[in-house]
């Protein structure tokens, strides 16, 4: 992989998870802050992914792989739902089939039209 | 603010990271499968052993590691080229092997 798209995915990254920091810290339990996180996360990969604004390599990187991919987590979900009532297994195996959903909305929204084969 | 700035260190490394791994495909996208584990993993031992390095291999590292954006993606796309079977294995597995990293590291409450 070239320098530029490994410092690219490093700054999405960087910028991603502190501003999941920010947000976790400031709503009172973790495990809904994460939650909120994680659904917009996917609902902006799905834009990145084919948007025509987002097309090249370097911003697949800074945005989709580094942005999208370091703000969500799947790490702090498990270990809040060990720690949290709120944070049950149930809420963890939910959040997937209604990210799917925001995946596919952030898909529309950046333009896409059709149920297409790839 | 130097909490913060900590937090995007470790998070941009984890990312990167991850992005390496993640090249790892096949039958499933095992690259990510194996980036959420090592993470999860990574979150629950420093939790239990390291609280002082707390923001910087959880909220950091980990959480920069594992992500929940690019798993979901994946699943779509398996479902989109009619891969079922793969796409519930995928969701299957990044449930349960995080989960027996956690089991594993220790953390039972």
């Amino acid at each position: 992989m070239p320098a530029l798209l490994i410092f690219l995915t490093f700054l999405g990254g960087a910028v991603g998870s502190a501003l999941r920091f920010l947000i976790s810290r400031s709503v009172d339990d973790n495990a809904t802050g994460l939650w909120i996180v994680n659904l917009a996360g996917a609902l902006v990969l799905g834009f990145v992914h084919v948007s025509s604004l987002t097309k090249s390599a370097k911003t697949q990187a800074l945005l989709g792989t580094g942005f999208a991919g370091g703000f969500t987590t799947v790490s702090g979900l498990f270990t809040f739902a060990q720690l949290t009532p709120q944070g049950s297994y149930g809420v963890l195996a939910s959040q997937i089939f209604i990210g799917i959903l925001a995946y596919w909305l952030g898909r529309v929204l950046g333009g896409e039209r059709t149920w297409s084969k790839s | 603010m130097v909490e913060v700035l900590v937090v995007a260190l470790f998070g941009g490394l984890g990312s990167v990271l991850r992005s390496l791994i993640g090249n790892f495909k096949g039958y499933l996208p095992w690259g990510i499968l194996a980036a959420n584990t090592l993470g999860t993993a990574l979150a629950a031992w420093s939790m239990l052993t390291q609280p002082q390095l707390g923001l910087v291999l959880v909220a950091g590292l980990a959480g920069g590691l594992s992500t929940f954006s690019t798993f979901v993606a994946q699943t779509w796309q398996l479902l989109q080229s009619d891969r079922r079977m793969a796409a519930g294995l995928n969701v299957l597995l990044n449930l349960l092997l995080p989960y027996t990293a956690l089991m594993l590291v220790g953390f039972s409450l």
